[in-house]
């Protein structure tokens, strides 16, 4: 059955690193129609952080850049995040998709991909070097009692 | 992020985090931690991680950093008061593996 979207948020930011906090924040904000559970919230904060901080530290790693983020909620409580740049792209998705690959410095444990992911209900990742990288993912929140969810 | 470093006078310290650990947080972790490190003599290193209010990878990369400095200098590692969300992550990352489940938990790496 085709989904219908109920709702959307658009926000732009630099890719600046005081940036993660607000953004997942603001994800999270957004999400709260759909009364996830702590554990849903929590997972849909740590995608939307690590999505953010590949944008700052890979995309843009010598300038500041815009970051895009588009939520919507479609019916059935599917929450789709999309956070776009227009970085320098990745050469091959495949292999960035690797666990513990990174091009980061050793603070970065080559995480980022495998944990968005696992955390979502599907992920999608189209790059083009030079152009910049768009990440897609979504997150199920099932509905804990009926008929007490606005958005649904 | 704030980071309390706090000493035994025996070689034990105790690094305590309080607050949001991510990207932007992760270079002043690393800093006390190296700082930790650094410490002569060093035969013990408590990583207490029960003020974490959210972590993503970077929580990830800080106790890999730990492990690696603690083996370096032969100390032991603790890791103490993990939050439930921290947890998640790590066993996501398959660190249980590298530090053993229980010291996931609270226990120590010997």
């Amino acid at each position: 059955m085709k989904k219908e979207k109920q709702n959307e948020m658009q926000l732009t930011l630099d890719s600046r690193s005081v940036n993660e906090g607000f953004a997942r924040a603001a994800v999270a904000a957004f999400s709260a129609q759909l009364d996830p559970t702590i554990e849903e919230c929590n997972d849909i904060k740590t995608m939307v952080s690590e999505a953010v901080t590949n944008c700052i530290v890979h995309a843009y790693p010598d300038t500041c850049g815009k970051i895009h983020i588009l939520c919507r909620i479609y019916t059935g409580g599917l929450l789709e995040i999309t956070v776009r740049d227009r970085g320098i792209g990745i050469a091959d998705v495949g292999q960035a998709r690797e666990p513990l690959f990174t091009t980061g410095g050793s603070d970065r444990a080559g995480m980022g991909f495998t944990i968005m992911e696992s955390f979502s209900d599907g992920f999608r990742v189209t790059s083009r070097p030079g152009k910049g990288t768009s990440v897609t993912m979504r997150k199920l929140i099932v509905p804990r009692l009926r008929g007490k969810r606005a958005a649904v | 992020m704030q980071t309390y470093i706090r000493g035994d006078g025996n070689g034990g310290y105790t690094l305590r985090l309080q607050g949001e650990l991510d990207h932007h947080a992760s270079g002043e972790v690393i800093c006390a931690l190296k700082e930790c490190a650094g410490r002569i003599p060093l035969r013990r290193l408590v990583l207490d991680l029960g003020g974490v209010t959210f972590s993503d990878s970077s929580g990830i990369a800080v106790t890999v950093l730990a492990d690696r400095l603690t083996r370096g200098a032969g100390a032991e590692l603790c890791i103490e008061n993990t939050p439930p969300q921290m947890q998640r992550l790590f066993r996501t990352a398959g660190l249980g593996r590298i530090l053993g489940e229980k010291n996931l938990q609270g226990g120590r790496r010997k």
